[in-house]
C-alpha cells in the first residue's frame, strides 16, 4: 500500500510535468495597446488570441510578421489567456 | 533491490509517456483546443523550381513641370526602368520619394538608382538641421534607474471594494501608480456631475500646495481649472463632449462581469509625478491603464488595479504654468491635451477591446490619440498652439528629422517618440482629406485593427495615401488649397451637429524635412518614405533621368515645387 501511495504520487507528479510541456504553435504577431503599457499579442491560425511575456526585444523586430512560437501555458490572463515565450522566429 | 528495479522501470515508462506530448494529447483531444495556440503543422516539403531571369520592363514617360504638383508612378509587377522625361516649362526644384509599400522587408540602398545624362543632381540639400538640435522641450522618458518595485497594498481610508460608490472632497486613497509600480497617497480635491456623469480629481499628496515636496505644486485654481476644461454644465463645450461625440462612452456595459468592474462608473483623473522623476518641463506627460478596469481578484496580472475608470497626467508640468500660472501656459495646454490623448486611449479600450474583442496595432490606437488632440486643439485654445504639431514635428525625434520611419510600427521607451511623430504626421493628413471627425470615427467602426483599418476609413489604399502624404508633406510650404497634395490649408469636419476645425500644417515652420541627395542614397524601411532632392531650381528645358527599381516593394512618387 505503501509503495501504492509512492508510485501515485511519482505518477501524479508526471502528469503535473506533462501538462507544463512546452508547446508550438505558428501564427502572426502584433505589437498592440498603448504606451507606455503596450504588449505582443499572437493570433494562431484559428484566429485566437494569446498575450505574450518574455523578451520584448526579440519580438519587436517581429510585430506584424508571420511566427513561429514555442511558448508555456500560465495561470494568467488579462481579458486574453497569457503565455510564456519560451523562442519565437520568423516563419518564412 | 527488486522493488527498486521496477520503480526505477516505472520511472523510465513513465518518463516514455510524458515526455513530447501534452495532455491534450495524451486524452486525444486534438480538436476545439480553446486555451492554447494552434499546434504547427508540418512543414510541407517544396519542390525547387528554377528561378526565373526577370525582365526588365521599360517605362518612357514624360512629365510636364509647370506648377507645385506630384507625380506617382504605377507600381509595376516586376523589376522597373523608367525612363523619366521632364519638359520645364516654369523653373521648378525636383524632389523623388521613394516608398516602400511593402510590408515584409527594406528595400536596400543597392536595390534602386537614379542616373542623368543632362541633370546635374542636387548636392546641397538642407538636410534637417534639426538633427542636432535639442526639442523644445524634452518630451522623453528620462532613461532613471527605475525605482524599486514597491507594490503596497491598500490601506485605505476608503477603499473596500471600489472607490466609485460615492467620492468627496478630501477623501483619500492610495493609488498604484503603474508607470512606476509604486504607490501614491492621493486626496480627491474635486469633484463635479454634470448630466450623471461625474468627475473625480485626484491630486497626490506630495503634489499638492500645501505639505507638497515636488518641484512645483498644485492648487485648488489649476484642479479647479482642468475640472472646468474636461467636464462641465452645457453641451459641446468640454473635452468629454467633444471626445465622446467621436469616440463614443468611456465605460458602460460589457460582458465579463468577473472580469471588468459594473458598468456605471465616475472617470478618475490621478495628478501626480508620473514617472516620479521631478521633472516639471518633460517626461511622460500621462497615461492610461487598463489593468485598473479589472478587478484586482482578477489575476495576478491586475491584482494592483485600482478598479477605477481613470487615467493619470504629470501634476508638475501642468504645474509649471508662469510665475502667475495661468491655464492658457504653454505647459498647461499641452496637459490639457494630453487629458485629450488619454482620454482616448480609455474610449478605445473600451469600445474597441471590451465590446468587440478587437486588438489594434500600437501606432493605430496612439494615431488615434493624437487625432483626437488635433481635433480638439482649435476648441480647447483658439489656435493651433499645443496640440501636436508643434511637438511632433520638431526636435530630434520629431518627424521633419525621423521622416525616414516605418509608419506601421512601434519601439520600446524613448525609442517610440519618432513613430508617435510619424503617426501625427501621417494621422494629420488623413485627418484633413477624409473628414476631419468623420474619419476617426471610421475607424472605430471599421472592425480593422491595422492597416486595414485606414483603408475602411477612407477608401483608399494604404500604399497610395503613404505616397500622397509624402508628396503633400514636402509640399506643405507650397499653397495647394485643393486636392490630395494640400496640406497647408484650414479644414472643418462636423459630427452629430458638432465641428471640428483643423488649422493648416506645414512641415517646414518647424525645422526642416530630413531630404538626402542622390549620392547618398538610403535604405527604404517598410511602409516608409525617402525624400531625395534631384535638381535645384531646374530651368526651363527637356531633362532626361533613368530610375531603375530592383525591388516591387519600391514606388517612385516625382515632386515639382
Amino acid at each position: 500500500m505503501k509503495n501504492f501511495v509512492k508510485i501515485f504520487i511519482l505518477v501524479f507528479a508526471f502528469f503535473l510535468m506533462a501538462m507544463s510541456t512546452n508547446k508550438t504553435a505558428k501564427g502572426k504577431l502584433i505589437l498592440t495597446g498603448n504606451e507606455p503599457f503596450t504588449y505582443f499579442l499572437f493570433y494562431n491560425d484559428d484566429g485566437q488570441k494569446f498575450r505574450l511575456e518574455g523578451d520584448r526585444e526579440a519580438m519587436l523586430p517581429l510585430q506584424g510578421r508571420r511566427v513561429e512560437l514555442v511558448y508555456s501555458e500560465t495561470d494568467e490572463k488579462f481579458l486574453d489567456p497569457i503565455v510564456k515565450v519560451i523562442e519565437i522566429k520568423e516563419d518564412k | 533491490m527488486k522493488n527498486f528495479i521496477l520503480r526505477l522501470l516505472l520511472f523510465l515508462v513513465i518518463v516514455g509517456i510524458f515526455s513530447g506530448c501534452n495532455l491534450d494529447e495524451l486524452l486525444g483531444n486534438d480538436d476545439d483546443n480553446n486555451s492554447s495556440p494552434t499546434p504547427t503543422t508540418p512543414t510541407t516539403p517544396t519542390t525547387p523550381t528554377t528561378p526565373t531571369t526577370p525582365t526588365t520592363p521599360t517605362t518612357d514617360t514624360t512629365i510636364g513641370i509647370s506648377e507645385d504638383n506630384a507625380y506617382l508612378f504605377t507600381k509595376g509587377s516586376c523589376y522597373k526602368k523608367i525612363n523619366l522625361t521632364l519638359n520645364v516649362t516654369t523653373p521648378k526644384s525636383i524632389y523623388f520619394i521613394f516608398s516602400n509599400t511593402g510590408s515584409s522587408s527594406t528595400v536596400s540602398s543597392s536595390s534602386y538608382s537614379v542616373s542623368s545624362s543632362n541633370v546635374t543632381f542636387s548636392s546641397n540639400v538642407s538636410s534637417s538641421i534639426l538633427r542636432s538640435q535639442v526639442s523644445k522641450y524634452n518630451f522623453t522618458e528620462p532613461n532613471l534607474p527605475k525605482p524599486p518595485k514597491l507594490i503596497e497594498r491598500s490601506n485605505n481610508n476608503l477603499l473596500k471594494s471600489s472607490v466609485q460608490a460615492s467620492v468627496n472632497i478630501g477623501d483619500t486613497y492610495n493609488f498604484y501608480e503603474a508607470a512606476t509600480e509604486r504607490t501614491v497617497a492621493a486626496t480627491c480635491r474635486k469633484v463635479v456631475t454634470v448630466d450623471s456623469k461625474t468627475l473625480n480629481i485626484w491630486v497626490a499628496n506630495d503634489c499638492w500646495t500645501v505639505g507638497g515636496t515636488k518641484s512645483k505644486l498644485i492648487t485648488q485654481t489649476m484642479v479647479d481649472a482642468m475640472a472646468e476644461g474636461f467636464l462641465k454644465s452645457g453641451s459641446n463645450n468640454d473635452i468629454y463632449d467633444w471626445v465622446t461625440n467621436i469616440c463614443g462612452a468611456e465605460w458602460g456595459s460589457h460582458n465579463y462581469s468577473s472580469a471588468l468592474i459594473s458598468s456605471s462608473q465616475p472617470i478618475n483623473i490621478l495628478l501626480c509625478d508620473v514617472g516620479n522623476d521631478n521633472y516639471t518641463t518633460g517626461g511622460t506627460l500621462g497615461y492610461f491603464w487598463s489593468g485598473n478596469n479589472f478587478f484586482k481578484t482578477y489575476s495576478s496580472s491586475v491584482q494592483n488595479s485600482n478598479q477605477m475608470i481613470m487615467f493619470c497626467v504629470d501634476a508638475l508640468i501642468y504645474a509649471n504654468g508662469g510665475t502667475t500660472w495661468s491655464s492658457t501656459a504653454e505647459l498647461p495646454k499641452i496637459i490639457f491635451s494630453t487629458l485629450a490623448h488619454e482620454f482616448q486611449h480609455m474610449i478605445f479600450y473600451y469600445q474597441q477591446n471590451v465590446l468587440k474583442n478587437l486588438s489594434h496595432d500600437t501606432w493605430i490606437n496612439e494615431m488615434m490619440s493624437m487625432s483626437i488632440e488635433d481635433l480638439v486643439a482649435y476648441k480647447m485654445f483658439g489656435s493651433y498652439l499645443s496640440s501636436p504639431y508643434y511637438e511632433r514635428f520638431s526636435g530630434t525625434t520629431g518627424l521633419n528629422a525621423c521622416n525616414y520611419y516605418s509608419l506601421c510600427k512601434w519601439a520600446d521607451g524613448n525609442a517610440s517618440l519618432p513613430y508617435y511623430a510619424m503617426n501625427y504626421g501621417f494621422g494629420s493628413y488623413l485627418l484633413r482629406h477624409y473628414d476631419g471627425a468623420n474619419f476617426v470615427k471610421g475607424i472605430y467602426s471599421s472592425g480593422k485593427t491595422n492597416i486595414n483599418a485606414v483603408e475602411s476609413a477612407t477608401g483608399v489604399s494604404f500604399s497610395t495615401l503613404q505616397r500622397n502624404w509624402g508628396a503633400a508633406y514636402l509640399l506643405s510650404n507650397k499653397s495647394l488649397s485643393s486636392g490630395v497634395f494640400a496640406y497647408n490649408a484650414d479644414v472643418s469636419s462636423t459630427l452629430n451637429g458638432v465641428t471640428y476645425n483643423l488649422v493648416e500644417i506645414n512641415a517646414f515652420t518647424q525645422g526642416t524635412p530630413q531630404i538626402y541627395t542622390l549620392g547618398n542614397m538610403q535604405n527604404v524601411n517598410t511602409k516608409a518614405n525617402v525624400y531625395y532632392k534631384v535638381a535645384d531650381n531646374l530651368a526651363v528645358g527637356t531633362y532626361t533621368i533613368n530610375i531603375v527599381m530592383n525591388s516591387t516593394d519600391l514606388e517612385l512618387t516625382v515632386v515639382a515645387k
